[in-house]
């Protein structure tokens, strides 16, 4: 029997526009990541993650014409889920709080603040995974963005401007800032960093 | 992985017979702001035209340097003109950033870009006789007409000051 080869985005974005039950594949070859991604952004209730990740797969469909082959397939889908789950925010009159998935997430953003070398001696000393979080959500929405994008979806700068549609000098700005800005926060909660 | 979602999303596309858009019209609307943007570049080119024409005038009969009046001064500057090129060169910079890349250019170099070709292009204008053609043809709008100073208009202005004066 002949070993299935993996299908590239592009041909499965090909197949869904011939046929509509192909789209199935890429809302499970991507359903994990958006979940996650979608929780990250703070939407906690399990329903509304599902209704959220109903929206944005739709939409997905609908404007699949509009996929640009020069992007990576994963940022366009990334931008929609971005946009869907921030106006999901509005219409519930939510302030999205950003949700950790566990401890190594929390020591990820951690270590990105402070010297490689320093890190595990302050991580042991005083780390504190709650706190990580609590400092994260109470960054400014565009800090917070970038900063999930940039330590806990691990994406590009290229992948970040292309997602957010922002150039990418304004990404490299926001992740400083934002830096910045989560090591005040975390200092006066008695991190020193 | 369970096929759940996947099998939710395939019913709720037949129930409710979700299709995707076409391409032609994310084309049309693509093509639409570029055409916004190029047509932006040009009219601030056309500006550009105007604008050197009447300074150039005003320069070549010698007004800009005798007039040491600095109201009249004030006077010959295209106002209307420099309005317009702010005008156009916003049109270009927003028309821009809703291409489908244009976000990936700051506001910065959008502009940057947008004066340098409307200077350039206005200046093509002005020397190939656009920029005269350009104002010729508005100055029988008498709004038009009343906002801006050509040479003539420029050295009236002068000799009336001047009349004033003695």
């Amino acid at each position: 029997m002949p070993e299935e080869t993996i299908k590239t985005d592009q041909e499965l974005v090909k197949a869904a526009l011939a046929n509509k039950h192909a789209f199935s594949e890429i809302v499970n070859r991507y359903e994990a990541a958006m979940r996650r991604y979608v929780k990250r952004l703070g939407c906690k209730d399990e329903d509304d993650v599902n209704d959220v990740l109903q929206e944005i797969f739709i939409k997905v469909f609908v404007n699949l014409n509009d996929y640009d082959q020069d992007l990576k397939f994963s940022s366009w889908l990334y931008r929609i889920a971005h946009n869907e789950t921030i106006s999901f925010f509005r219409k519930k009159n939510i302030r999205p709080n950003v949700l950790l998935m566990d401890k190594e997430e929390a020591e990820g953003i951690f270590e990105h603040l402070v010297d490689e070398t320093d890190f595990v001696e302050l991580a042991k000393e005083r780390f504190d995974a709650q706190m990580v979080q609590d400092a994260l959500s109470g960054l400014p929405q565009k800090y917070k963005e970038v900063l999930v994008l940039r330590f806990l979806e691990e994406k590009s700068y290229t992948e970040i401007s292309d997602i957010l549609k922002i150039p990418e000098g304004t990404v490299a700005t926001l992740i400083n800032r934002g830096k910045k800005e989560l090591k005040i926060i975390l200092e006066t909660k008695g991190i020193k960093l | 992985m369970s096929d759940e979602l996947s099998n939710k999303i395939i019913e709720r596309i037949e129930a409710e017979q979700i299709e995707t858009i076409p391409r032609w019209r994310f084309l049309f609307w693509s093509g639409l702001f570029w055409l916004f943007a190029t047509l932006s570049v040009i009219l601030g080119g056309l500006a550009v035209g105007a604008m050197l024409f009447l300074l150039a005038g005003q320069y070549f009969n010698g007004l800009l340097v005798i007039s040491y009046d600095l109201t009249e001064l004030l006077l010959l500057i295209p106002y209307l003109w420099l309005v317009a090129f702010v005008l156009f060169i916003l049109v270009a910079r927003i028309s821009i950033k809703y291409t489908k890349k244009g976000y990936r250019y700051s506001l910065k170099f959008i502009i940057f870009v947008s004066v340098i070709l409307s200077f350039v292009l206005g200046s093509i204008f002005y020397f190939v006789g656009i920029g005269e053609i350009t104002h010729e043809y508005l100055n029988k709008i008498p709004l038009y007409n009343y906002a801006t100073y050509d040479a003539d208009d420029a050295l009236k202005l002068h000799q009336t000051r001047l009349l004033q004066s003695q």
